[in-house]
């Protein structure tokens, strides 16, 4: 937007309204962040008027000193707040909710592209890649008889189970994919409808969400890794486990990349607190 | 100087600038400026989340008081922001010690003089 035909004050006012529509928070927590933004671009006016500036120039000057509205909401964003302390317990109850409900979604839709990679794994590798049992493993009569059922022409419980798992393994991924596109869509209608009731758009967890989500999808990889090479419960073929590893890793490296100054964080005030015992 | 490098500091530079007494964010921010003599010059508005980030974990407490015809935030070193400037000041110590006990060293020096007078300093 043009500034040129604005007066001095509206620059600031421009930007401080900028800067609280763009902040992830409650209203209340914005209108602080607002006014202690304010208060400091206007001593550094005082500043720059004092130094000679004209008005225009020295709130201009304020204002670039301050950072783009983009760069301090990023800051703030990145800076983990407290999870309970000046909250309610509703609001401590309801923030963790919302953050489970916003997981499982996401972990939903991981589901969903692991069954892509199955789809992917059945194309390159065989379906035996994905759905042959180890050797040893049997299965009851009955499920046998229905997976043999459902794959006329199949003359083993063995080719018959493998067909219906490699199958399964897209199928009801990508069915379970979908769920967590429409969790993930009333998730943000919850979120809308609670901005609406003037309950803000606080960033979930306080900003730990990113942490919460690496630490759960990494410990996903790692249980889905591990259970393949211990066999632990393993039927299918060794891309069931696999694909599932891959997709929950791929997370867990997102998340831990946005998470990473929180994580920084978290380890300054371990080490704090080791020190100070 | 790198930013990073700078932001991995930030929380001893802002509890030390605050040991000095309570004072606002505008305040801190200058000082930090001035002391440094420029150096130490990131956006100012991303330094308030940091003094959030202390006040959060504790280490600072915050109020906010009538100035100027409009509300200001103030804030203050609490007895656990003390002891970890003091346990952090301790160990910047003992770092830059280190450092200078390795690039100070005689022998670097001359190494270094060395390769300027033979035109291969990079």
């Amino acid at each position: 937007m043009s500034t040129a035909g604005r007066n001095a004050r509206d620059l600031i006012d421009a930007y401080l309204a900028e800067l609280r529509a763009s902040l992830r928070a409650t209203p209340a927590e914005a209108k602080l962040v607002a006014a202690e933004a304010e208060d400091h671009l206007l001593q550094t006016t005082a500043a720059g008027l004092a130094a000679g500036l004209t008005r225009r120039e020295a709130q201009e000057a304020a204002i670039s000193a301050f950072g783009s509205v983009r760069a301090v909401v990023r800051a703030h964003e990145s800076t983990p707040g407290n999870l309970v302390r000046g909250r309610t317990p509703e609001a401590v109850l309801g923030d963790l909710f919302l953050g489970s409900w916003k997981l499982a979604g996401i972990g939903l839709i991981a589901v969903g592209a692991s069954g892509l990679v199955v789809a992917l794994m059945n194309v390159m590798f065989g379906r035996a890649f994905t759905g042959q049992a180890p050797a040893g493993v049997t299965f009851p009569k009955a499920k046998c008889a229905y997976w043999m059922a459902g794959w006329p022409g199949t003359h083993t419980c063995a080719v018959a189970h493998m067909l219906e798992a490699s199958s399964d393994g897209v199928v009801l991924r990508i069915g379970a994919g979908i769920m967590g596109l429409a969790l993930l869509e009333a998730y943000a209608i919850a979120r809308y409808l609670l901005r609406r009731r003037g309950q803000g758009r606080a960033v979930p967890l306080a900003g730990y969400f990113p942490v919460l989500a690496a630490c759960v999808f990494g410990a996903g990889a790692l249980a889905l890794v591990l259970a393949q090479l211990t066999g632990f419960t393993v039927t299918e073929g060794p891309g069931a486990y696999l694909s599932g590893a891959i997709m929950a890793a791929l997370v867990a490296a997102g998340y831990g990349v946005r998470a990473r100054r929180v994580f920084r964080h978290l380890i300054r005030g371990w080490a704090r607190y080791v020190r100070a015992r | 100087m790198n930013k990073e490098r700078l932001k991995g500091n930030l929380d001893l530079l802002l509890l030390s600038v605050l040991s000095a007494g309570p004072t606002h964010g505008y305040a801190v921010i200058s000082a930090l400026r001035d002391r440094s003599e420029g150096m130490f010059d990131l956006p100012e508005g991303t330094i308030y989340p940091a003094l959030h980030r202390l006040e959060n974990s504790g280490l600072l407490v915050s109020s906010w008081a009538e100035a100027e015809g409009r509300q200001r935030r103030v804030y203050a070193l609490t007895d656990k922001g003390a002891a970890a400037l003091a346990a952090e000041l301790s160990e910047w110590r003992s770092f830059a010690s280190g450092i200078h006990a390795v690039v100070g060293w005689p022998a670097t020096a001359m190494l270094g003089r060395g390769r300027m007078a033979l035109g291969w300093s990079s």
